[in-house]
């Protein structure tokens, strides 16, 4: 399947995403910064029982934690960001891709389709994606770019 | 079509050389197959417009670069000069080093957090290799010199951006 058809017929579940990484919302910042590390990620889902009602990323870490005293001992729901655009598993990667263009996030939440969250999609991802689908292009390339043979292989 | 080992011209379509018998199949669809593939081959970085970043000393406070990412609306700071980049710090760093002991670390010189001694790419390379690059080392962030100097940082969003500038009527930017 080349690019173009990958992007005009595989969904968000087709692409793949990784389980999400969640916290109840009235844990503090502390326990989600630690689980954030721990699991190595960059955002985390925040639920209310098994309702998607915020996230928080790194970039909130930035903005709203670092240097402001106390903030560490919130609740995560005071610094998160409510209601957060979601991806859902039977959209189509397109629609999904605009969106991260359009919105400038970096990541998604992925619902099914019952609502509950079951994943998040990132940026990166969606470049693996892209990069899957141009894979001969990109496993044959060379070491370095300017890599030219100056003699005849083989002995 | 010429053999790739003995430089023998072969017929268009032969399996193997006439001269050398080395295997040709290989010859046949070795190209790019869309006007993607051709195109993240063919645009080089430096058609990006890899963004100016903010560059910081390496013994600037971790308080200061903080501070910097967050007036900035920045993702990253490079350390170091344009000629002999150090290091790099990120979101990812001040998570995984800084984030719960703010505190302590403070006022301690960025060089002890940040990640040293980036990946970079020159500016003539192909896209597809920094996609490649950064796919493969989980980068966002790729700092692109030219002749060994800075020249600035391009972004996984760059990337987006490229590739639906090629196919617009699928990804809709705007």
């Amino acid at each position: 399947m080349n690019l173009r058809q990958a992007l005009e017929n595989e969904t968000v579940s087709h692409v793949g995403f990784p389980a999400p990484v969640t916290i109840q919302q009235n844990q503090p910042v502390r326990r989600a910064v630690e689980r954030m590390k721990r699991r190595r990620v960059g955002c985390i889902l925040i639920l209310d029982g098994e309702n998607l009602v915020g996230i928080f990323t790194e970039r909130d870490l930035i903005t709203r934690v670092l240097g402001q005293r106390g903030t560490m001992d919130l609740a995560i729901s005071e610094l998160m960001t409510p209601n957060p655009e979601v991806a859902r598993t039977d959209e189509p990667i397109k629609e999904v891709l605009s969106r991260f263009l359009r919105k400038g996030m970096r990541h998604l939440p992925v619902l099914d389709s019952i609502e509950r969250p079951v994943g998040t999609l990132s940026v990166r991802r969606a470049v693996h994606f892209l990069s899957d689908h141009t894979s001969d292009t990109l496993y044959n390339l060379p070491p370095t770019h300017n890599q030219v043979p100056t003699s005849r292989g083989g002995g | 079509m010429l053999c790739p080992y003995c430089s023998f011209e072969n017929i268009v379509g032969a399996d193997t050389c006439d001269s050398c018998s080395q295997d040709l199949t290989s010859l046949e669809n070795h190209g790019p197959k869309s006007n993607m593939e051709q195109s993240i081959l063919d645009t080089s970085l430096a058609h990006l417009g890899p963004k100016i970043p903010v560059m910081v000393s390496p013994d600037i406070s971790v308080e200061n670069v903080i501070t910097i990412l967050q007036e900035n609306h920045i993702g990253c700071v490079l350390v170091g000069s344009s000629d002999r980049i150090v290091g790099i710090f990120s979101e990812r760093d001040a998570l995984n080093k800084v984030a719960g002991r703010f505190k302590e670390v403070a006022p301690q010189p960025i060089s002890r957090f940040m990640t040293s001694d980036p990946e970079s790419l020159d500016a003539n390379t192909p896209i597809a290799f920094a996609i490649n690059e950064m796919s493969v080392g989980h980068f966002r962030h790729l700092p692109v010199t030219y002749k060994g100097k800075l020249e600035g940082v391009i972004s996984i969003r760059d990337m987006l951006q490229f590739l639906s500038s090629k196919y617009p009527e699928l990804i809709q930017a705007s």
